[in-house]
């Protein structure tokens, strides 16, 4: 199942390209992606549902609550690195085909 | 704590508080992210977003087998819940249709009343034996709970789906016999037309028609929701 390739996913995925076996937090990643957290969440979340993200709670200091931490799957990296470069060919929300003549 | 901190702190927390089971670790992400933002109205910011996750997510399938004993308890609320609802409806039915066998004369018109009474406590009493809520035992073992919340879906799955024959079609013959009542009594007035008498009638039948297809299709709609959960909880058990 793919996902629909919107500018916001796309900014998302780079971002874990940045870095691929890092694990990100939420708000570092709206941060460096501008993605306010009501565009980002479902983002994340429809990634993870489809095994393209990985997600785990991490417990930083005892007493407070885990964080929860996201890190792209080999599945996701394979998906993350077909969708960028191709959003940067074309102008992601464009046909890719746009402008064909007969 | 400045004012939008709490705000911010409040709005999430009622967002954990109400995000179904297949979204809560994703609204209680949202908010431990909050420790982390400095700035208090970027934190209001964030916490309003964090809303369309209750709206979008308002659905969400079960991720884990243990978020089961979660899901059959907020389950068995939303059922109270409605269940509430529909009494206190019946209820007001009851006693407005009532008040309508003191106030008109005519037979017809009382007879539609009675008649709508009884259809509206034949809901009361099928929605009772067949739909109320139960409880969740604490002591329930994942099993026994998975089980348990599987079965109350059928059930409330199969009420939603037969909601024509216990909910809409019991209530049909009294408002047709209320209704003929009132055509009676306008026919009844001096210089009545039985045209018009005859239109406002049918028009009456295809507003209660449209409406009542439109309960049924949104009884449909859930229940078709409550497969979808049920299903949900097949495949997580066939994962597991």
């Amino acid at each position: 199942m793919r996902l629909r390739r919107s500018p916001q996913t796309v900014l998302v995925l780079s971002e874990f390209l940045q870095a691929p076996q890092d694990w990100k937090y939420g708000y570092d990643i709206s941060r460096n992606t501008d993605l306010k957290s009501g565009t980002l969440y479902p983002i994340l979340i429809r990634l993870a549902e489809r095994k393209l993200l990985e997600t785990r709670w991490e417990t930083l200091e005892a007493g407070k609550p885990p964080r929860h931490m996201y890190k792209l799957t080999a599945g996701g990296l394979r998906y993350a690195r077909e969708q960028v470069p191709s959003a940067s060919k074309h102008p992601v929300g464009q046909p890719a085909f746009s402008g064909v003549k007969s | 704590m400045t004012t939008a901190r709490r705000l911010a702190l409040r709005i999430l927390n009622i967002v954990v508080r109400f995000a179904s089971p297949g979204a809560q670790d994703w609204a209680k992400a949202m908010l431990r992210e909050m420790d982390f933002i400095e700035n208090d109205w970027t934190a209001l910011l964030w916490a309003l977003g964090s809303t369309r996750i209750l709206l979008w997510r308002r659905d969400a399938p079960l991720a884990e087998l243990c978020d089961v004993p979660r899901a059959a308890r907020r389950f068995q609320k939303q059922i109270s819940r409605r269940n509430l609802r529909e009494y206190a409806a019946s209820a007001f039915v009851i006693v407005g249709v009532g008040y309508y066998i003191s106030a008109f004369h005519s037979a017809l018109i009382r007879t539609g009343c009675a008649l709508v009474i009884v259809g509206t406590l034949f809901m009361v009493y099928t929605l009772h034996k067949r739909g109320s809520a139960r409880t969740v035992s604490a002591e329930f073992e994942l099993r026994t709970c998975m089980d348990f919340h599987r079965k109350e879906l059928q059930r409330q799955r199969d009420l939603l789906r037969d909601v024509w024959s216990w909910c809409l079609l019991p209530l049909v013959p009294g408002m047709l016999v209320f209704r003929a009542g009132l055509l009676e009594q306008a026919l009844e007035r001096p210089n009545a037309s039985a045209q018009a008498g005859v239109i406002a009638f049918a028009l009456f039948v295809v507003m209660c028609a449209g409406l009542f297809v439109g309960i049924g299709k949104l009884n449909r709609w859930a229940a078709d929701k409550l497969q979808r959960e049920i299903d949900a909880i097949d495949k997580l058990e066939k994962e597991s």
